[in-house]
């Protein structure tokens, strides 16, 4: 009883902070507005949403994926750091010391730079590799924007014409520091790494653009205040995102909200696979291959090290960020968006509804990562054979097929309902076809089947492309490999 | 923002090359579903079917008055529709020699023969290309076709180096070709060929650097894909390394092309420009490229390179055609053959036409010369010899008379029309071009290029001798028999012969066609 | 001194000293690196001249894609530095002396252009350079060129697989 009451604790102190610092970020980026000239909220949004945000969730990941992992795996996972203070003394804190140990150590450890490493490329690796993900916050909303002190406060860094493409353009960067970084250390399991790196972010470059233009072409745009689109009133009908599809009659809005998860599944696995596996998070983890040559990093150590697993867990918020705006309808809600934006409070004190629609931005973030974590932890890794042709095989050509659908469904019925008709019919397919499939067959029923199976096989049976062993090794395979 | 509508009728006038990238998606995705063993006679047939159903679309065109399509962005003349014609016919007849070629290295794929459609397709869209992007993108389209066709084959190195020297030296050109696009557009502001006369005439008295630049440097880019001296030392090395049949394609077909974008651009430009510029510019160029790829070719034992390097000559003859079209008065004085069949339109227009005109026939002369005789130097080779440096030796020609009587007398009439000697086709061209050129008042080129050709009869008849006057050589293999090679040689043959003879139908389209170019 | 200038300025400087390192620097490695950034700086030159969806393109496709391949291969084929500085030979010198003839004339050339530009008549339109704006007019006033692109793509990736094939 006391666990539950713990974590519903825990839970209330999450929300309860990110509300706050929303708050603040609203009111903060009011007063400068006020003060200091017009846009100055953009540049306090790079502190709250890009420095504080995804830099301590990012941190606390990096504590929370132990802890995870250690659930999974029935353990009791990191419990050993202590802080010898009053009232603190001999408790774990869930592990959370353990995260300013980890920094410290990184901090402390020797920073080694091989003899016959190119010391340029090797300094740059890292650099390369963090910066870009960093900078990818910077197009998503966090929150609406809404008047405080009477001046409009964006909870958006940059909103650029080209929005989305600025997301796959920096995306597309990150894989240089890890490439160079595998190349510049001068030894050959770095250099594999990133040579399986740059082949593997090139097999997901393409299916990644190519399943988001189905969001493009739904709603005409790609920019990410459009997509997300705006609360309707009593007057005008919500856009993008914040619409419903159908809805009930009243004050209180309730209906299927017309986000891309309910339009676009396809496309939302899609995007997730490929970007999950420009992440370069297990079971796409191949640069690095912990189990077998380490990878990229092996040679670095310190703080070098650090800036490259910190730009991973990033890079989990990022995406979780990203997938949010897309397919999660941002920072709407459900149901009850409209009513809620336009009760006279709100109307009255921007900042609150803000601040509320951000907090809920966030916790959908929050799940973005728990599922993130989930696949992390439950999926072995691929094959380097099976990224390939998962990549290219079956993302690519769905993702083709996904377009030409969805492009036919929206000039047939621009109101969208068509193609949520559709989108609800794939996720039930998918619902039954995962949860009545006792032996999956080869076939590819949208890539999370076709993903589910050849991880939760791949290990088992010698992978997907068994068929070239000979019929002995089928057998022997799980015996010898793992 | 008005934005324009297109309509279906914007796509009718490219119907040809449409037919033509649609004959090669079906290939290619037939290739799909076949196995390795699978016969694959069916795809020479469509290529065929294709391209003459594409030739047709073309011919029924070429009566039509010019007209702009899609916008501007490309232009259907007579002029655009002969050559899509020409390379049609190019296509069709380069398709039918390499049947049995493929098919004696069992390379046959759909995708040489959808490569070959799809360079066809590129070189019908460049010559109606209106838009120096647009020229730009339709030339990449052909050249990288034949990039990959010329290293289809990679037995030994010579098929590879071959293929990456094109590459290359084609990419360079590519670049300078677009550099000097840029300059040009730089200077007037268009990219519309039509609509650049009026602001090159200002850029010259503004800024006559940025024009003279960009001009030289189109002029080369040019230059290399037509193979002209000074930029032709690709030729003989790319020409010898492709499959046969490839480089039967790349001489007529990227010559022809190259050339109707270049007549196309520089036409255009010369109403912006002095012609005496372009006209002594293109001069040299004639100058050279004849003189030089006669007299490289003399030396040649090898029978594929002595045609690599007469294609050279004939681009220097082509240029000489060119070089007309830049004439500012009218050389009537010496108009040799009386009155031009031209009718209407001052002498100077008089004298463009007539110089269009011989660049068309020319065209359509070396098409069936040039194809038929790289056809014979395929059926000749053998694969086992091509890592040798014999393989295309005169050697080969020995005593075929006595062989293949057919072979010979159609081996004969090609060199002849190459040669210029009447009574074929290539006479008869060569006999129009020079008399534009007199037209127009170019004397001394018009001797330069007749005193080259006689030098160019010397190694033209070579081969002739050999064929006729030379016993069979010791443990000559069989030749074989095919009927694709056959019709192809038989079809080149008769027009060849019947062309020279008659010029008269051809003549007559060309004449029909009374405004030749989009004035 | 406006911003604009001084960010001119600093984007084609860098451009150059980029582009300069692709060709002198002996690593392919360095090179590939090297031209990455060039396109990078070439980018922020394009967002100066209002085309910011084509430097996002440029970014994008060049040095996010394309360059990702390059890199792939030179690290697969485990490419050394290139010790071939190579002794002087006619070719050589001629092609050297013809490049720095042909620099020069074109340097003297755009040196005399008018060192005021023409007056740019996109300024009041806001919408030069959008997505939605080069998309339309992609899709009706370029559409044969266009056209011709995706034409001249498949053909390139028909003509890859062939040159990259088995032997036949």
């Amino acid at each position: 009883m006391s666990r539950v009451l713990t974590i519903l604790v825990a839970m209330f102190t999450i929300v309860f902070l990110m509300a706050g610092g929303m708050a603040s970020a609203y009111l903060v980026g009011g007063l400068v507005e006020e003060h200091w000239f017009t846009g100055a909220s953009r540049l306090t949004n790079v502190l709250f949403l890009v420095l504080i945000f995804v830099m301590v969730i990012a941190t606390l990941l990096t504590m929370a994926e132990r802890k995870w992992s250690a659930f999974i795996q029935d353990r009791m996972g990191p419990n050993r750091a202590r802080i010898a203070l009053p009232g603190l003394k001999n408790r774990s804190l869930g592990g959370l010391p353990h995260i300013l140990t980890d920094v410290l150590k990184m901090l402390t450890k020797e920073d080694l730079i091989p003899a016959a490493a190119n010391r340029f490329m090797f300094n740059l690796g890292p650099i390369l590799a963090f910066a870009p993900t960093f900078a990818l916050f910077a197009v998503v909303p966090a929150g609406p924007s809404v008047q405080v002190f009477g001046r409009n406060v964006d909870m958006v860094v940059a909103t650029p014409d080209f929005g989305a493409l600025y997301v796959l353009a920096i995306a597309s960067l990150a894989v240089y520091g890890t490439a160079l970084a595998g190349w510049a250390s001068n030894n050959k399991f770095g250099l594999l790494g990133g040579v399986r790196a740059t082949s593997q972010m090139i097999a997901y470059e393409v299916a990644l653009g190519l399943s988001l233009v189905g969001i493009f072409l739904t709603f005409s745009s790609v920019q990410f205040p459009a997509i997300i689109g705006d609360i309707g009133n009593a007057l005008t009908g919500g856009t993008g995102q914040g619409r419903y599809l159908w809805r009930t009659d009243g004050a209180f809005d309730l209906g299927l909200p017309a986000w891309g998860i309910f339009i676009q599944p396809l496309g939302f696995l899609l995007f997730f696979a490929a970007s999950f596996a420009e992440t370069k998070r297990a079971p796409f983890d191949l640069p690095e291959g912990e189990s077998e040559i380490i990878g990229y990093f092996v040679e670095y150590s310190g703080m070098k090290f650090g800036l490259f697993m910190i730009s991973e867990f990033v890079e989990v918020v990022v995406l979780a960020g990203v997938t949010t705006a897309f397919f999660f309808g941002g920072y709407h809600l459900p149901f009850g968006n409209e009513w809620l934006a336009n009760l006279p409070i709100m109307q009255e004190h921007g900042w609150l509804l803000g601040t509320i629609l951000g907090t809920v931005f966030w916790l959908k973030v929050l799940f973005l990562i728990w599922v993130q974590l989930l696949i992390r932890w439950t999926f072995p890794r691929f094959r380097y054979d099976q990224i390939q042709s998962l990549g290219w095989k079956i993302l690519l050509p769905l993702g083709l097929v996904n377009i030409f659908v969805t492009g036919a469904l929206v000039l047939w019925d621009p109101s969208l309902r068509a193609l949520a008709v559709l989108g609800i019919a794939e996720i039930g397919i998918l619902v039954v076809l995962t949860t009545t499939t006792k032996v999956p067959a080869g076939g590819a029923h949208g890539a999370h089947a076709g993903h589910g199976h050849d991880h939760g096989h791949g290990h088992a049976h010698g992978g997907h492309g068994a068929h070239d062993l000979p019929a002995h090794a089928h057998g022997a395979a799980p015996a010898s490999t793992h | 923002m008005n934005l324009p509508n297109l309509s279906l009728a914007d796509f009718l006038p490219l119907l040809p090359a449409i037919i033509m990238v649609v004959g090669a998606s079906i290939l290619l995705l037939s290739e799909v579903f076949l196995s390795t063993t699978a016969s694959r006679a069916y795809q020479a047939v469509l290529t065929v079917v294709t391209a003459v159903a594409a030739g047709a679309m073309a011919l029924t065109t070429m009566f039509e008055p010019p007209q702009e399509v899609m916008l501007g962005f490309g232009v259907m003349d007579p002029f655009s529709s002969f050559l899509t014609f020409v390379v049609c016919v190019g296509l069709a007849l380069a398709t039918l020699s390499s049947v049995s070629f493929l098919r004696k290295r069992g390379a046959e794929r759909g995708e040489f023969y959808a490569l070959m459609l799809f360079a066809s397709a590129g070189m019908s869209l460049l010559a109606m290309s209106n838009e120096l992007i647009t020229l730009f993108v339709n030339i990449e389209v052909l050249s990288l076709s034949t990039y990959a066709l010329t290293s289809y084959l990679r037995r030994g190195t010579r098929p590879s180096e071959a293929g990456f020297k094109y590459f290359i030296l084609g990419a360079f050109s590519s670049a300078v070709l677009l550099y000097g696009a840029a300059l040009l557009y730089g200077a007037t502001g268009t990219t519309h060929l039509t609509a650049m006369a009026g602001p090159l005439s200002t850029a010259m008295s503004s800024q006559p650097g940025l024009v003279y630049a960009g001009i030289i440097l189109v002029i080369t880019g040019f230059a290399f894909k037509v193979a002209a001296v000074p930029f032709h030392m690709w030729t003989p090395d790319v020409y010898e390394g492709a499959p046969t049949p490839v480089t039967a394609l790349m001489s007529v077909g990227v010559k022809a092309a190259a050339f109707a974008a270049m007549v196309r651009v520089f036409f255009m430009v010369g109403k912006g420009v002095d012609p005496q510029i372009l006209l002594s510019l293109f001069s040299v160029l004639a100058f050279l490229t004849m003189v030089a790829g006669n007299l490289l070719a003399i030396p040649q034992r090898n029978v594929k390179r002595m045609l690599a390097y007469s294609s050279i000559a004939h681009a220097g003859y082509l240029l000489v055609g060119v070089a007309a079209l830049f004439v500012t008065g009218p050389g009537e004085q010496f108009r040799l053959l009386g009155a031009s069949a031209l009718t209407g339109g001052t002498p100077l227009d008089l004298a463009r036409a007539e110089a269009l005109r011989g660049i068309l026939y020319y065209l359509l002369a070396y098409t069936f010369s040039a194809v038929g005789a790289f056809t014979i130097v395929s059926v000749l080779e053998r694969r086992e010899d091509e890592e040798k440096g014999t393989a295309w030796d005169l050697e080969r020609f020995s005593g075929l008379a006595q062989r293949k009587p057919g072979w010979a007398f159609a081996m004969a009439a090609f060199m002849l029309s190459l040669g210029g000697i009447p009574p074929t086709i290539g006479f008869m061209s060569k006999l129009l071009i020079f008399q534009a050129a007199v037209d127009a008042g170019l004397i001394g080129l018009t001797i330069v290029g007749v005193l080259s050709s006689a030098v160019g009869i010397y190694y033209y008849l070579r081969v002739v001798v050999y064929m006729f006057m030379r016993p069979v050589p010791e443990g000559a293999q069989a030749l074989e028999k095919s009927w694709s090679t056959e019709l192809a040689l038989v079809l080149s043959t008769a027009a060849v012969v019947i062309l020279g003879i008659i010029p008269g139908p051809v003549m007559g389209w060309l004449e029909q066609a009374s405004s030749i170019f989009g004035q | 001194m406006n911003i604009e200038l001084i960010l001119f300025g600093a984007f084609a400087l860098l451009t150059l000293l980029s582009a300069g390192t692709v060709i002198f620097a002996r690593s392919p490695i360095n090179s590939a690196m090297a031209l990455v950034s060039t396109f990078f700086f070439m980018a922020g030159i394009y967002v100066l001249l209002w085309a910011h969806t084509v430097a996002v393109m440029q970014v994008l496709v060049y040095a996010g894609a394309i360059m990702v391949l390059f890199l792939f291969v030179i690290m697969l084929l485990n490419l050394g530095e290139s010790s071939t500085r190579g002794k002087p030979t006619v070719a050589r010198v001629a092609g050297g002396a013809a490049t720095v003839g042909l620099f020069a004339v074109l340097a003297i050339i755009l040196l005399k252009l008018p060192a005021e530009p023409a007056t740019l008549s996109t300024g009041a339109q806001a919408s030069f350079g959008t997505i939605a704006t080069m998309g339309q007019v992609i899709f009706t006033q370029w559409l044969f060129p266009f056209e011709a692109v995706s034409l001249l793509l498949l053909v390139a990736m028909v003509g890859a697989v062939v040159v990259a094939k088995s032997r036949i």
